[in-house]
Formats: structure tokens, sequence, C-alpha cells
């Protein structure tokens, strides 16, 4: 017999700072700090290519910081892996939980939710909704159709972090923001570049999502 | 997450699967408006004979004009009328136009869950995200009805105007505009918008009451105020009289400090405004006003807004 349970708003978003806390790091660098997703229990874990400037960073989860070092970055899509030291990956005790990717391309009016560390807050949800069906791009995001677009209102702090649906599965890397739009890296880009990654390949590709266009009214978080 | 991937009956699940179902249901009658050079607007269906209504301002030219439909034809369009005043313009389609919006039969209240519809270009239905923050507030337009207009925290995003505001069915409860409010968007409401198409579609623009007077608030001279509390302190001299126009005709000269308009006292221009809302085009009024240090009373026919 299963026994159906209804969960209260208040609970279900429980459960996702519950999330922000296990599966979301905080990514420390001599240049600031941004937010990472845990990707897999070998310590594998994503961000930004421009939230990890250097080779390494320290990574704070569940109250314990580790070293990890960058194990690829594309700074195309604006994504960096780093993986956490295993001295330090045994030494965490409990066993790191890697959120899932969210399977096939989000809707326009389905829920989004940001999990990350902006500014001096830890673990802050900001709720919206995907603004546009599959790669529909907004006229801004011109050059960047393969974002995934928000109204979720995003900080600088928040970048590396996931954009999660109403399940706690990841849409998109959060990345940036123009105006009123907040963009994303897509979940189907990272599982590639994940790919990548773990085959030793160089996923780098060429551009630099990061340094295009840098209008004045882009921020990067 | 497992939690929460677990419980099927998840809330925030539910909500999500709802809100996208309102964008699907609102994109049917949600379109796009080719009427300026830059980024296209959006616009709503309003009737089944090929009415579409959208926001004034992206309506940028008087003729070549098209619509893109949700079935992805686009199709020429005819400018049928304009209202500044509430940013509204009404456009007609030939042939009919598919589905018209369909309209909430709710009171819109604050804090009720709201999205904000945008087609600009042949990429699909946009949406942002919000609660109504407030219903009413300042008038956009000396003519608007009471709560014409309501607030809501959702993202204008660019191309947004002349698109709906939906609630969480999908239902409009009043079109979007970047125009009316510098703070942000206002959404004019679905009665406003029945009252300005109803006189676009009779007289191909809204007749706005007018006097053709250039007045200022001064502070009235102590021998000018009445006794007590609250009663006004201002009043409005009259800095220009329009030639031929109604005031013109009815006698009001330069000078002239008008204090009352039909027994209402008027401070200030907004009070002026307001107080011609509620006259239409052709009545008369009583105004009291001060002449050469002697209080007269004088009728206007109120005129239209050339």
């Amino acid at each position: 017999m299963t026994r159906m349970v209804t969960f209260g708003l208040d609970h279900v978003l429980g459960l996702f700072g519950d999330t922000a806390r296990r599966s979301v790091p905080l990514i420390l660098t001599g240049r600031g700090h941004g937010s990472g997703i845990v990707w897999g229990v070998d310590g594998l874990l994503i961000t930004n290519h421009h939230v990890v400037p250097g080779p390494d960073a320290t990574v704070a989860l569940g109250g314990q910081r580790m070293p990890a070092t960058v194990a690829g970055r594309s700074p195309r899509y604006d994504l960096a892996a780093l993986r956490i030291a295993p001295e330090a990956l045994a030494a965490l005790g409990e066993p790191l939980v890697p959120l899932r990717a969210r399977p096939g391309p989000p809707r326009a009016g389905q829920l989004a939710i940001a999990a990350g560390h902006p500014r001096n807050s830890r673990d802050v949800l900001a709720i919206g909704v995907i603004v546009a069906t599959d790669h529909s791009p907004a006229p801004e995001a011109g050059g960047r159709p393969w974002l995934v677009q928000t109204d979720v209102r995003l900080q600088p702090g928040h970048s590396g972090g996931p954009l999660l649906d109403s399940d706690g599965a990841v849409i998109g890397v959060n990345t940036l923001v123009l105006g009123a739009l907040s963009l994303a890296v897509p979940v189907a880009l990272v599982n590639e570049f994940v790919a990548a990654v773990r085959r030793g390949d160089d996923p780098g590709g060429d551009g630099d999502l990061a340094g295009a266009g840098r209008d004045d009214d882009v921020a990067w978080l | 997450m497992d939690q929460v991937h677990a419980s099927s009956e998840n809330v925030l699940a539910r909500l999500s699967t709802e809100l996208e179902s309102a964008v699907e249901r609102a994109s049917h009658y949600t379109v796009t408006v080719y009427g300026r050079r830059r980024l296209p607007g959006t616009g709503v269906i309003w009737s089944e004979d090929g009415w579409v209504v959208t926001a004034n301002h992206i309506v940028e030219r008087d003729e070549d004009l098209e619509v893109g439909l949700p079935d992805g034809r686009r199709v020429p369009a005819t400018l049928r009328g304009r209202d500044p005043g509430s940013d509204l313009a009404l456009l007609s389609i030939e042939g009919g136009a598919g589905t018209p919006v369909s309209r909430t039969e709710r009171d819109a209240r604050p804090g009720q869950l709201v999205l904000a519809i945008g087609r600009p270009g042949e990429n699909g239905a946009m949406a942002s995200f919000g609660i109504v923050n407030a219903v009413g507030g300042r008038r956009a337009a000396a003519d608007a009805p009471g709560e014409s207009v309501l607030r809501s925290d959702v993202a204008m995003l660019p191309g947004f105007s002349g698109g709906p505001l939906v609630d969480a069915e999908g239902a409009m409860v009043g079109l979007n505009t970047s125009m009316l409010d510098r703070s942000g968007g206002v959404t004019v409401r679905n009665a406003w918008i029945d009252q300005v198409v109803g006189t676009l579609r009779e007289h191909g623009k809204v007749r706005q009451a007018y006097l053709g007077i250039g007045a200022q608030s001064v502070a009235l001279p102590a021998a000018l105020r009445s006794e007590g509390e609250g009663s006004p302190a201002r009043g409005l001299l009259v800095v220009g009289v329009e030639p031929d126009g109604p005031a013109d005709h009815s006698g009001i000269m330069l000078g002239d400090l008008v204090l009352a308009i039909a027994g209402t006292p008027v401070q200030d221009v907004d009070d002026l405004q307001r107080s011609l809302r509620d006259h239409g085009v052709g009545d008369q009024a009583a105004l009291d006003l001060v002449r050469g240090g002697e209080r007269q009373a004088l009728t206007v026919t109120i005129g239209e807004r050339p």
C-alpha cells in the first residue's frame, strides 16, 4: 500500500532548504565567492568558469571546508568542474548527495527555484518561472540562445548554483542577469561538459561566454 | 531532494504544472503586434471577429501593421483607434483571429498569483510570474473608472507591453503596459478595456472632456479662504485660454481664479481632471471663481479634447 501524503508548501520549500545545505557548496577563491552543485559522489562539483579563475578553490559544504582543484573548464559555456581532494572527501564522514539532472527542456510557466549563496548570505532560495519554452531566445539574450531564461531574481554569489524544478532536479546552472531576466546554462550542456571532463577531453571549446558582450546591462553574478 | 521526488503530491509540482498550463491556455489568445521598428510587442485577441487589443505605445505607426498569430501566421492588421490615456490601441484583422480571450471571473485581490504573458516575436509565448501587489491606486487617466488599474511584481520583460496579465487558470485579469507609470509595469483591468474598446469601436477614439485652459495651482489669499479646518487652501489660476475653446466660449478669462467645479473644490490640476472625468462631453457645469477680487459663478459647456 502506498500512503499518499500531501505536503504543505512550507514543508516542500523546507526540503529545498535541505538540498541547498547538502548539495549546493559555497565556492571560495582569492577573488570572491560563488555557488556550486554536487554532481557526483566521487567529489565532482559543477560551477561557473567565471567563479573559479585559478587552478583551485576552497569548497564549503555541510559546515566543512575542503580544498578542491579545477578538473576542467569551458569558457564558451561558462562551466567549470571542481574535484574535492580525495583525503578531504574521505574525512567528510557522510557521502555526498548529488543533484539529479532534469530530463528534457523546461517549459514556459514552470516553477524554477535558484539555490545559492548570494552576497554574505547562505542557503538562499529564490523562486520564479521559466520565461520561455526550450530555446526561444529573448531578444536581448541574442547570441546566447542556449541559455535558459527565468524571472528568478538572482544576486551576485548565485553564480554556479543550481536552477531547480519543482521536484528538485537541476534545470541549469545560474550564470548571469540581463535586466529582469536571469539566465542559466541548461543541464543538457552540463551533462555533455561532465562527460567530456570524465573522459579527460578538453571541453574548453572556443569563444568565451563569460567575456561575450559585456554590455552595461549585463550583470555577471 | 529524494524526499521531494518521492512525494507525488508535492504541492510545488502541482503549482508548477498549473502555471505551465495557464501559460499554455493564455498563449492561444496572445499575439505578436508588429507596429514599431524595434522589438515587436504583444496583443490580445479580444473577440472572435478579429479585434485585437494592444498597448498604444508599441503601435508607433498607423499603417503597415501586422499581427503574428499563435498558429504562426502573420496577417495584416488595421488600426481602429487609440487611447493614449489608457495606453490602449485597437486593431482588427481580416477573417477572424481564432481563439478569443478568456477573462477572469474573479475580482483581483492583493496576493493573488499572476503571470504576465508576452509574445514579442516568433518564438512562442513567454511568461513571468508574481503576485498582485495592489488593486486600484493612482489613476492613469482622468476618465478611467474606479480601480481601473492594478500593480503586480511580475517582471515586465522587453516586448511584454500589450500582453495579458493572467490568473493561475490562464484567464485574463488585464492588459500590461510599461507606459502608464515610470516606476514599472501597470495592468489596465478588463473593465477599463471594455469601456475604451466600446468607445473606440464606436468613435475610433476616446472622447475626453476638455476645457481649453492652462491653469496652475496657487495659494488662496486669506480673505478668500473659508473658515474651519480642511477648507480649500488653494485654487486654480487660469494662465491660458485657448482661443475658440470651450472655456473661451463660456466666458472664462485669463487671470480668473477657479475655486470649484460643480461645487467640488479644485485645488490642483489633478482635481480639475478628476472633475472633468465626472462630466461627459457636452455637459454643463457650474464654476465658482474669483475675478478682480469678486466671487462669481459661471456656467461652462464641457468640450471634447481635440
